[in-house]
Protein backbone atom coordinates (compact mmCIF):
# COMPACT_ATOMS: atom_id res chain seq x y z
CA UNK A 1 0.00 0.00 0.00
CA UNK A 2 2.94 2.70 1.25
CA UNK A 3 4.82 1.89 -1.83
CA UNK A 4 1.55 2.28 -4.20
CA UNK A 5 0.62 5.38 -2.40
CA UNK A 6 4.77 6.58 -2.88
CA UNK A 7 4.84 5.96 -6.65
CA UNK A 8 1.49 7.44 -7.05
CA UNK A 9 2.59 10.80 -5.27
CA UNK A 10 5.63 10.79 -6.81
CA UNK A 11 4.03 10.85 -10.79
CA UNK A 12 1.37 13.10 -9.16
CA UNK A 13 4.13 15.45 -8.02
CA UNK A 14 5.78 14.80 -11.51
CA UNK A 15 2.19 15.94 -13.47
CA UNK A 16 1.61 18.91 -11.61
CA UNK A 17 5.16 20.43 -11.88
CA UNK A 18 5.25 19.59 -15.70
CA UNK A 19 2.06 20.60 -15.96
CA UNK A 20 2.82 24.17 -14.68
CA UNK A 21 5.97 24.13 -16.54
CA UNK A 22 4.30 24.43 -19.76
CA UNK A 23 1.53 26.37 -18.78
CA UNK A 24 3.97 28.67 -17.93
CA UNK A 25 5.61 28.21 -21.38
CA UNK A 26 2.63 28.73 -23.37
CA UNK A 27 2.27 32.04 -21.64
CA UNK A 28 5.76 32.90 -22.14
CA UNK A 29 5.64 32.07 -25.52
CA UNK A 30 2.41 33.95 -26.10
CA UNK A 31 3.30 37.28 -25.20
CA UNK A 32 6.62 36.35 -27.22
CA UNK A 33 4.89 35.96 -30.07
CA UNK A 34 4.80 32.21 -29.62
CA UNK A 35 3.33 29.66 -32.42
CA UNK A 36 0.63 29.75 -30.91
CA UNK A 37 -1.32 32.62 -32.08
CA UNK A 38 -3.30 32.02 -35.16
CA UNK A 39 -2.75 34.22 -38.58
CA UNK A 40 -6.75 34.82 -38.82
CA UNK A 41 -10.26 34.54 -37.59
CA UNK A 42 -12.35 32.16 -39.94
CA UNK A 43 -15.33 32.75 -38.58
CA UNK A 44 -16.72 36.10 -36.62
CA UNK A 45 -17.63 35.29 -33.33
CA UNK A 46 -20.04 36.96 -30.54
CA UNK A 47 -16.82 39.15 -29.72
CA UNK A 48 -16.72 40.35 -33.65
CA UNK A 49 -13.62 39.61 -35.70
CA UNK A 50 -10.77 41.20 -34.12
CA UNK A 51 -7.85 38.63 -34.31
CA UNK A 52 -6.15 40.12 -30.87
CA UNK A 53 -9.44 40.51 -28.74
CA UNK A 54 -10.68 36.76 -29.83
CA UNK A 55 -7.69 34.91 -29.30
CA UNK A 56 -6.57 36.68 -25.85
CA UNK A 57 -10.26 36.12 -24.78
CA UNK A 58 -9.47 32.34 -25.52
CA UNK A 59 -6.05 32.68 -24.03
CA UNK A 60 -7.31 34.16 -20.65
CA UNK A 61 -10.25 31.33 -20.45
CA UNK A 62 -7.70 28.87 -21.38
CA UNK A 63 -4.83 29.93 -18.32
CA UNK A 64 -7.75 30.24 -16.15
CA UNK A 65 -8.89 26.17 -16.54
CA UNK A 66 -5.14 25.37 -16.37
CA UNK A 67 -5.06 27.03 -13.32
CA UNK A 68 -8.11 24.65 -11.93
CA UNK A 69 -6.35 21.98 -13.24
CA UNK A 70 -3.19 22.61 -11.28
CA UNK A 71 -5.10 23.36 -8.46
CA UNK A 72 -7.18 19.81 -8.68
CA UNK A 73 -3.86 18.41 -8.75
CA UNK A 74 -2.54 19.68 -5.80
CA UNK A 75 -5.92 19.12 -4.04
CA UNK A 76 -5.56 15.10 -4.64
CA UNK A 77 -1.76 15.49 -3.35
CA UNK A 78 -3.46 16.60 -0.24
CA UNK A 79 -5.27 13.75 -0.70
CA UNK A 80 -2.38 11.14 -0.96
CA UNK A 81 -1.34 12.80 2.00
CA UNK A 82 -3.73 12.18 4.00
CA UNK A 83 -3.85 8.74 2.66
CA UNK A 84 -0.01 8.11 3.84
CA UNK A 85 -0.76 9.27 7.01
CA UNK A 86 -3.47 6.30 7.26
CA UNK A 87 -5.96 8.67 7.41
CA UNK A 88 -8.82 7.24 5.04
CA UNK A 89 -12.16 8.11 6.38
CA UNK A 90 -11.95 11.88 8.12
CA UNK A 91 -14.24 14.46 6.99
CA UNK A 92 -11.37 16.30 5.73
CA UNK A 93 -10.88 13.52 2.87
CA UNK A 94 -14.34 14.05 1.95
CA UNK A 95 -14.19 17.65 1.60
CA UNK A 96 -10.83 17.16 -0.76
CA UNK A 97 -12.49 14.49 -2.60
CA UNK A 98 -15.52 16.70 -3.54
CA UNK A 99 -13.09 19.81 -4.08
CA UNK A 100 -11.32 17.52 -6.42
CA UNK A 101 -14.53 16.70 -8.28
CA UNK A 102 -15.95 20.10 -8.95
CA UNK A 103 -12.99 21.23 -9.91
CA UNK A 104 -12.47 18.56 -13.04
CA UNK A 105 -15.64 18.82 -13.60
CA UNK A 106 -15.16 22.42 -13.65
CA UNK A 107 -12.18 21.58 -16.01
CA UNK A 108 -14.23 19.66 -18.40
CA UNK A 109 -16.92 22.15 -19.04
CA UNK A 110 -14.73 25.22 -19.42
CA UNK A 111 -12.59 22.73 -21.50
CA UNK A 112 -15.55 21.75 -23.50
CA UNK A 113 -16.61 25.56 -24.26
CA UNK A 114 -13.03 26.99 -24.56
CA UNK A 115 -12.85 24.47 -27.70
CA UNK A 116 -15.69 25.02 -29.28
CA UNK A 117 -14.76 29.24 -28.86
CA UNK A 118 -11.43 28.46 -30.48
CA UNK A 119 -12.18 25.66 -33.06
CA UNK A 120 -15.11 27.73 -34.06
CA UNK A 121 -13.31 31.06 -34.69
CA UNK A 122 -9.87 29.76 -35.68
CA UNK A 123 -10.06 26.64 -37.09
CA UNK A 124 -11.35 25.61 -41.00
CA UNK A 125 -12.66 22.30 -40.13
CA UNK A 126 -14.44 22.72 -36.84
CA UNK A 127 -15.80 18.89 -36.19
CA UNK A 128 -12.41 17.10 -36.84
CA UNK A 129 -10.59 19.55 -34.86
CA UNK A 130 -13.10 19.13 -31.86
CA UNK A 131 -13.08 15.44 -31.78
CA UNK A 132 -9.56 14.92 -29.86
CA UNK A 133 -10.14 17.74 -27.03
CA UNK A 134 -13.94 16.48 -26.75
CA UNK A 135 -12.62 12.94 -25.69
CA UNK A 136 -10.43 14.41 -23.52
CA UNK A 137 -12.44 16.69 -21.64
CA UNK A 138 -15.37 13.87 -21.32
CA UNK A 139 -12.23 11.49 -20.04
CA UNK A 140 -12.07 14.52 -17.77
CA UNK A 141 -15.46 15.02 -16.48
CA UNK A 142 -15.49 11.30 -15.92
CA UNK A 143 -12.99 11.08 -13.41
CA UNK A 144 -14.79 14.36 -12.00
CA UNK A 145 -17.82 12.69 -11.92
CA UNK A 146 -16.06 9.18 -10.61
CA UNK A 147 -14.32 11.35 -7.35
CA UNK A 148 -17.56 12.62 -6.37
CA UNK A 149 -19.13 9.13 -6.19
CA UNK A 150 -16.20 8.07 -3.97
CA UNK A 151 -16.54 10.91 -1.92
CA UNK A 152 -19.69 9.80 -1.27
CA UNK A 153 -19.16 6.42 -0.55
CA UNK A 154 -16.36 7.76 1.61
CA UNK A 155 -19.20 9.26 3.32
CA UNK A 156 -20.63 6.18 4.16
CA UNK A 157 -17.24 4.77 5.57
CA UNK A 158 -16.74 7.66 7.50
CA UNK A 159 -20.30 6.80 8.99
CA UNK A 160 -19.65 3.20 9.35
CA UNK A 161 -15.99 4.24 10.61
CA UNK A 162 -17.82 6.39 13.36
CA UNK A 163 -20.14 3.84 14.66
CA UNK A 164 -17.13 1.41 14.58
CA UNK A 165 -15.02 3.72 17.11
CA UNK A 166 -17.79 4.74 18.97
CA UNK A 167 -18.96 0.94 19.89
CA UNK A 168 -16.98 -0.68 23.40
CA UNK B 1 -26.85 9.55 -5.92
CA UNK B 2 -27.79 11.45 -8.88
CA UNK B 3 -23.79 11.97 -9.72
CA UNK B 4 -23.63 8.25 -10.25
CA UNK B 5 -26.57 7.87 -12.12
CA UNK B 6 -24.71 10.85 -14.49
CA UNK B 7 -21.31 9.01 -14.54
CA UNK B 8 -23.14 5.91 -15.74
CA UNK B 9 -24.91 7.40 -18.24
CA UNK B 10 -22.04 9.02 -19.71
CA UNK B 11 -19.79 5.47 -19.45
CA UNK B 12 -22.95 4.10 -21.30
CA UNK B 13 -22.86 6.37 -24.02
CA UNK B 14 -19.04 6.21 -24.06
CA UNK B 15 -19.32 2.36 -24.48
CA UNK B 16 -22.25 2.50 -26.51
CA UNK B 17 -21.04 4.81 -29.02
CA UNK B 18 -17.60 4.17 -29.43
CA UNK B 19 -16.11 1.22 -27.24
CA UNK B 20 -18.61 -1.16 -29.34
CA UNK B 21 -17.89 0.57 -32.77
CA UNK B 22 -14.13 -0.37 -31.58
CA UNK B 23 -14.17 -3.73 -30.82
CA UNK B 24 -15.73 -4.65 -34.04
CA UNK B 25 -13.21 -2.53 -36.01
CA UNK B 26 -9.93 -3.77 -34.51
CA UNK B 27 -11.29 -7.49 -34.92
CA UNK B 28 -12.04 -6.42 -38.66
CA UNK B 29 -8.60 -4.88 -38.69
CA UNK B 30 -6.76 -7.98 -37.34
CA UNK B 31 -7.90 -9.85 -40.15
CA UNK B 32 -7.63 -7.55 -42.84
CA UNK B 33 -3.98 -6.11 -42.21
CA UNK B 34 -2.76 -9.61 -42.69
CA UNK B 35 -4.88 -9.84 -46.22
CA UNK B 36 -3.82 -5.94 -47.37
CA UNK B 37 -0.26 -5.09 -45.41
CA UNK B 38 0.08 -1.82 -46.70
CA UNK B 39 -3.34 -0.82 -44.74
CA UNK B 40 -1.05 0.01 -41.60
CA UNK B 41 -0.11 2.69 -43.11
CA UNK B 42 -3.31 4.15 -43.17
CA UNK B 43 -4.55 3.71 -39.71
CA UNK B 44 -1.24 3.67 -37.54
CA UNK B 45 0.32 7.08 -37.83
CA UNK B 46 3.57 6.15 -36.07
CA UNK B 47 3.83 3.67 -38.61
CA UNK B 48 5.22 5.38 -42.59
CA UNK B 49 4.87 4.43 -45.54
CA UNK B 50 8.05 5.77 -46.57
CA UNK B 51 9.84 3.08 -43.89
CA UNK B 52 11.37 0.20 -45.71
CA UNK B 53 10.25 -1.81 -42.83
CA UNK B 54 9.31 -5.31 -43.56
CA UNK B 55 5.44 -6.43 -43.16
CA UNK B 56 5.56 -8.74 -40.50
CA UNK B 57 7.14 -6.57 -38.21
CA UNK B 58 4.20 -3.55 -39.35
CA UNK B 59 1.94 -6.46 -38.52
CA UNK B 60 3.43 -7.18 -34.87
CA UNK B 61 3.35 -3.67 -34.44
CA UNK B 62 -0.31 -3.66 -35.78
CA UNK B 63 -1.25 -6.65 -33.31
CA UNK B 64 0.29 -4.75 -30.59
CA UNK B 65 -1.56 -1.69 -30.87
CA UNK B 66 -4.76 -3.47 -31.36
CA UNK B 67 -4.11 -5.62 -28.09
CA UNK B 68 -3.31 -2.59 -26.00
CA UNK B 69 -6.59 -0.27 -27.53
CA UNK B 70 -8.32 -4.14 -26.49
CA UNK B 71 -7.41 -4.03 -23.17
CA UNK B 72 -8.27 -0.21 -22.53
CA UNK B 73 -11.82 -1.07 -23.59
CA UNK B 74 -11.88 -4.05 -21.56
CA UNK B 75 -10.60 -1.30 -18.55
CA UNK B 76 -13.75 0.46 -19.17
CA UNK B 77 -16.17 -2.61 -19.12
CA UNK B 78 -14.91 -3.15 -15.59
CA UNK B 79 -15.47 0.06 -14.91
CA UNK B 80 -18.92 -0.32 -16.31
CA UNK B 81 -20.00 -3.48 -14.48
CA UNK B 82 -18.11 -1.90 -10.83
CA UNK B 83 -20.52 0.95 -11.21
CA UNK B 84 -23.36 -1.35 -10.99
CA UNK B 85 -22.54 -2.26 -7.43
CA UNK B 86 -22.46 1.68 -6.51
CA UNK B 87 -25.79 1.58 -8.05
CA UNK B 88 -27.12 -1.59 -5.60
CA UNK B 89 -25.81 0.42 -2.95
CA UNK B 90 -22.66 -2.32 -2.31
CA UNK B 91 -19.73 -0.11 -2.62
CA UNK B 92 -17.85 -2.36 -0.47
CA UNK B 93 -18.49 -5.64 -2.31
CA UNK B 94 -15.26 -7.84 -2.63
CA UNK B 95 -16.07 -7.52 -6.18
CA UNK B 96 -15.68 -3.70 -6.26
CA UNK B 97 -12.09 -3.76 -4.88
CA UNK B 98 -11.09 -6.60 -6.95
CA UNK B 99 -12.21 -4.48 -10.47
CA UNK B 100 -10.78 -1.44 -8.76
CA UNK B 101 -7.61 -3.66 -8.43
CA UNK B 102 -7.34 -5.20 -12.15
CA UNK B 103 -8.43 -1.47 -13.71
CA UNK B 104 -5.47 -0.07 -11.75
CA UNK B 105 -2.75 -2.89 -13.24
CA UNK B 106 -4.43 -3.37 -16.34
CA UNK B 107 -4.33 0.69 -16.75
CA UNK B 108 -0.71 0.77 -16.19
CA UNK B 109 0.66 -1.99 -18.26
CA UNK B 110 -1.74 -0.44 -21.03
CA UNK B 111 0.43 3.25 -20.19
CA UNK B 112 3.75 1.38 -20.09
CA UNK B 113 3.19 -0.89 -23.30
CA UNK B 114 2.12 2.65 -24.88
CA UNK B 115 5.30 4.51 -23.59
CA UNK B 116 7.66 1.36 -24.92
CA UNK B 117 5.61 0.68 -28.18
CA UNK B 118 5.29 4.34 -29.47
CA UNK B 119 9.60 5.02 -28.67
CA UNK B 120 10.32 1.52 -30.55
CA UNK B 121 8.13 2.60 -33.43
CA UNK B 122 9.29 6.01 -33.97
CA UNK B 123 13.08 4.45 -33.66
CA UNK B 124 12.28 1.58 -36.26
CA UNK B 125 9.79 3.44 -38.40
CA UNK B 126 10.54 7.05 -38.67
CA UNK B 127 14.09 6.77 -37.29
CA UNK B 128 13.64 9.01 -34.72
CA UNK B 129 14.85 8.75 -31.02
CA UNK B 130 12.43 10.68 -29.13
CA UNK B 131 11.63 10.57 -25.37
CA UNK B 132 8.54 12.29 -23.94
CA UNK B 133 9.05 13.61 -20.46
CA UNK B 134 5.83 15.96 -21.06
CA UNK B 135 2.45 15.52 -19.95
CA UNK B 136 1.89 11.89 -22.29
CA UNK B 137 -1.70 10.18 -22.50
CA UNK B 138 0.35 7.06 -21.63
CA UNK B 139 1.78 8.85 -18.46
CA UNK B 140 -2.07 9.85 -17.64
CA UNK B 141 -2.92 6.56 -17.39
CA UNK B 142 -0.34 5.14 -15.50
CA UNK B 143 -1.02 7.84 -12.85
CA UNK B 144 -4.95 6.85 -13.04
CA UNK B 145 -4.02 3.12 -12.87
CA UNK B 146 -2.16 4.14 -9.30
CA UNK B 147 -4.87 5.67 -8.32
CA UNK B 148 -7.67 2.64 -8.36
CA UNK B 149 -4.87 0.52 -6.96
CA UNK B 150 -4.87 3.14 -4.04
CA UNK B 151 -8.49 3.08 -3.98
CA UNK B 152 -8.53 -0.57 -4.15
CA UNK B 153 -6.65 -0.63 -0.82
CA UNK B 154 -8.52 1.76 0.70
CA UNK B 155 -11.67 0.07 -0.19
CA UNK B 156 -10.42 -3.36 1.11
CA UNK B 157 -10.14 -0.73 4.93
CA UNK B 158 -13.97 0.08 4.57
CA UNK B 159 -14.76 -3.31 3.96
CA UNK B 160 -13.21 -4.54 7.58
CA UNK B 161 -14.51 -1.96 9.32
CA UNK B 162 -18.03 -2.56 7.72
CA UNK B 163 -17.72 -6.05 8.48
CA UNK B 164 -16.86 -5.54 11.91
CA UNK B 165 -19.39 -3.04 12.30
CA UNK B 166 -22.09 -5.66 11.20
CA UNK B 167 -20.94 -7.84 13.59
CA UNK B 168 -21.21 -5.99 16.50
CA UNK B 169 -24.54 -6.11 18.46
Amino acid sequence: MKTKLNIFRIALVLFAIVYMLLVLFYIIATFTGGHTVPREVIRASFLGNHLAINFYSYFMLDVIKDGLMIYALIVLLKVTDQFIKERYFTPKIINLMRIAGLLFIGVAFLGILISIFYHTTFSEHVIESLLLPGMIHFMTLIIGLGLLVIEETYHKGFIIKTENDLTI
Amino acid sequence: MRKLIILKSLVDFIWIVSCIPLIGLSLFFLVYMFINPNSIDLVFEGITKDSETPNYTKQLFGIVYIGIGLISIYCLFIFRKTLRYFQQVKPFHTNVINNFYKIGYLLIIVGTAGTVVTFISRLLFKEEFKISFGLTPHFILICLGLFFMVLSEVFKVAKYAKEENDLTI
